[in-house]
């Protein structure tokens, strides 16, 4: 079992390889190519399907980030295609619907017999583990379709593997009240670069914790100290004080203001140095992600879905009663009680939902890949001279199906 | 004519600068110091896309072998712009569209299979496997708002007061019934005052006869009889059981439809369309507890074929017998089969005496400054 200190000792002994200095390498790019048109027609196509569509519209989106993403001039290749996916999405509907309601049913029998406790812990439980497997499978069809300069990716280990590390570790994170979580991360991201290979080389992983650790604790007394004040201003508040008010809007300010900034912040070191840990080979890389450009994406992604909602609700209240942003509680009613308006209702949601995923793409999740793609160095790319294409044939068949239908993480 | 390239042999990820040119079968990839050239088939070149530069790789018996050449692509246009048909098509080890009928007709049979089997055999071994306070609690919480449905959001308002003589009588009425039904809990029996004709049982054992039930029976075994159909509804759980089955049905259908924006408030909404009703085979099995707890209880089980025809008389023209019964469609099928049930006629005793039906009769008359 790790033991966090013994992980850290590792961490000292292995760390000379940051302090030497290194020959400068190439940065990866991030090119600004179209997106919005493939977004639209996907996002459309998808309703008009009734979802079918989602499957090639994810592979689109796969094509453009990768394609887009160069390194030394060579672009990365996505070989998955919207079929793969889409089979794999019948296969789980055909098999793994029907098992997992009886999986669900003997769990439920289970909870009869030894009590509702049982019953709901493992209900709570199946499905997060399910998830945790599949997610971890379907990195390896991702990887097994991304080549570059015509290798492929691939990952060995198993989800099971995978899922038996988190449990380990959400335990040890559970013990310590979670300040031990970066330790849990490292160890996940740990399991995942150590299996993932590009042609002939393996991937190594030795980042350090300590980077993080700050930025954690920081979250960690934020949170601790958000309950306790909100503990004592709800004593405060039934004593009759008048400190009530105050403390909840230095509550409010915390958890709806501060918290957010310090989570990114800390995710932002820990990209760094899991990126700064990854070694592929002799390839080794490093990240010069910086954590204001981070936040300002987010905030202005979340300026920009306020804009649009608030924009939506203004226009969806004067188509509905005629009025910009008052409503008489009467005339609502009248309009739910008509047929129209909820049509109307249903319309407006899913208009404004599509709207956001729009927005999300366009504006949050490539601007992401942009700014972690262009922080990224490549150094000592001249030992790719020694990869070779490992000898494991490219995969056919149900095993490579389901992974492909378990391809939920994205 | 010729174009320069660079050319990755799917061994190495080590470029070499190559010039590509067209011949008969194919292209040729002429290599650096003098080597073999290579020869890649029409057929076995893919396109993936000619752009600034053509990006093109290369399949070979349904594999992909990792080769990739990269060209200027207004020069590769000039050059192959002519046999653009010729060369390969998809990417390699593509699923067959044998293979994608396969499993859209096993998913189809599976979604089928759950729709009409599964899922309400699932919910009938599920349901009772359902903490019974989750149930009571679930009744609880869903109480005021279907009371607000069905009394058109005006506040619902009981029958009877507390200790007069209609609860009196419904009380003794309820207590025949269910002496010796096996009873998942404490029954809750109410009449409610709306005029619509219709009766339902909520989670958590809780029943409510609407007024226009009591008003249009001609004697109490009516009433009774309609009362034994809910208990048997609380028996089996069927409000449970519709409630597992609603749940796992909105689930597949997200699954289905994908957790993409907007597609769970659809499932939601097809949902509700598709929820809206016990099934037959939950409404026949209330039948054949109503048909059960009347004999028992020395009453008439046919009395509740009497009540329901006769409302059919009365209101010809809808297309359910029922008017508001829709949650509980009535068939010929079904009172056929409670015919069936009762057997050969015997004597009964009204489940109340005249002084109690008639107190039942005026429940709604009587003052309640409860609501």
């Amino acid at each position: 079992m790790h033991v966090p200190t013994i992980e850290r000792t590792r961490d000292a002994a292995q760390s000379p390889r940051s302090a030497a200095p290194q020959p400068d390498g190439p940065r990866l790019e991030a090119l600004s190519a179209p997106l919005a048109w493939h977004v639209v027609k996907g996002i459309a196509l998808t309703i008009i399907t009734l979802g079918i569509y989602r499957f090639w519209y994810r592979t689109a989106l796969r094509r453009y980030y990768w394609n887009n993403t160069r390194l030394a001039g060579d672009r990365f290749e996505y070989t998955g295609t919207g079929k793969e996916l889409f089979i794999g999405f019948l296969i789980a509907i055909a098999i793994v619907i029907p098992i997992y309601l009886i999986v669900t049913l003997v769990g439920l029998v289970g909870g009869a017999v030894f009590g509702p406790v049982v019953a709901s812990i493992l209900g709570a439980l199946i499905m997060p583990a399910v998830v945790q497997v599949l997610s971890y499978r379907a990195r390896r069809y991702r990887l097994l379709r991304t080549r570059y300069r015509g290798l492929r990716f691939h990952q060995t280990g198993t989800g099971i593997g995978y899922l038996m590390r988190t449990l380990k570790w959400l335990i040890l994170t559970g013990l310590t009240l979670g300040i031990i979580y970066p330790y849990l991360r490292r160890a996940l991201e740990r399991y995942k670069i150590e299996h993932t290979w590009y042609g002939s080389a393996r991937g190594s992983f030795s980042a350090p914790v300590k980077p993080m650790m700050k930025m954690w604790l920081l979250m960690w007394g934020l949170v601790v100290g958000a309950m306790i004040a909100g503990s004592m201003v709800s004593v405060a508040a039934a004593m009759g004080s008048g400190g009530g008010f105050f403390g909840a809007l230095v509550g409010l300010i915390v958890s709806v203001v501060l918290l957010p900034i310090v989570w990114q912040a800390f995710r932002v070191r820990e990209f760094r140095a899991f990126v700064g840990g990854t070694k592929i080979g002799d390839i080794s890389l490093s990240s010069d992600l910086r954590t204001g450009s981070v936040i300002w994406v987010w905030i202005s992604y979340y300026l920009m879905l306020t804009v649009l909602l608030v924009g939506g609700f203004m226009l969806a209240s004067y188509l509905a009663v005629g009025r910009m942003g008052y409503f008489d509680p009467e005339d609502v009613r009248d309009f739910i009680a008509a047929g129209h308006g909820q049509v109307a209702i249903v319309t407006g949601i899913v208009a404004v939902g599509v709207a956001s995923a729009i927005v999300t793409e366009l504006f949050l999740r490539r601007r992401l890949w942009a700014l972690r793609a262009r922080s990224i160095t490549v150094y000592n790319l001249a030992s790719l001279d020694q990869v070779l294409q490992s000898a494991a044939q490219e995969t056919g068949g149900v095993g490579e199906a389901f992974d492909s239908g378990f391809d939920i993480a994205g | 004519m010729d174009v320069a390239g660079r050319y990755f042999d799917g061994v190495r990820p080590v470029v070499q600068e190559v010039r590509l040119r067209r011949v008969a079968q194919g292209l040729e990839i002429a290599l650096p110091d003098g080597r073999q050239p290579v020869l890649w088939l029409y057929g076995e070149t893919r396109i993936d896309d000619v752009g600034v530069e053509a990006h093109l790789h290369r399949v070979r018996e349904d594999l992909d072998t990792g080769e990739r050449l990269i060209a200027d692509g207004v020069v590769f246009r000039e050059i192959f712009g002519s046999v653009l048909t010729q060369f390969g098509k998809g990417r390699a080890g593509e699923a067959s569209r044998r293979r994608v009928m396969f499993w859209s007709l096993a998913a189809v049979g599976s979604l089928l299979f759950l729709y009409f089997v599964g899922l309400a055999a699932f919910a009938r071994l599920a349901a009772p496997l359902v903490p019974w306070s989750w149930e009571v609690a679930l009744g609880r919480s869903v109480e005021p708002q279907v009371l607000e449905i069905f009394s058109k959001g005006k506040p619902a308002k009981t029958c009877g007061t507390e200790g007069g003589a209609g609860k009196a009588a419904l009380e003794a009425m309820v207590a025949r019934l269910s002496a010796g039904a096996k009873l998942p809990g404490q029954l809750r029996v109410d009449i409610l005052d709306v005029g619509v004709t219709n009766a339902f049982a909520l989670p958590g054992a809780r029943i409510y006869l609407f007024r226009p039930v009591i008003e249009k029976a001609q004697d109490p075994d009516e009433v009774a009889g309609v009362l034994a159909h809910e208990i048997g509804h609380v028996i089996h759980r069927d409000s449970m059981r519709a409630l597992v089955h609603n749940g796992a049905l909105s689930l597949i259908i997200s699954a289905v439809l994908g957790d993409f924006t907007g597609s769970s408030t659809i499932a939601i909404l097809t949902n509700m369309m598709v929820g809206s009703a016990f099934s037959r085979e939950n409404e026949s099995e209330a039948d054949m507890v109503s048909v059960d707890l009347m004999r028992r209880a020395g009453a008439d089980p046919r009395a509740i074929n009497r009540f329901f025809q006769r409302l059919a008389s009365v209101e010809p023209g809808k297309r359910t017998i029922f008017d508001a019964f829709s949650s509980h469609p009535i068939t010929a099928d079904r009172i056929a089969e409670v015919e069936k049930l009762a057997g050969a006629p015997a004597s009964a005793t009204p489940v109340l005496d005249a002084r109690q039906w008639q107190a039942l009769k005026t429940i709604c008359a009587e003052p309640n400054p409860g609501g």
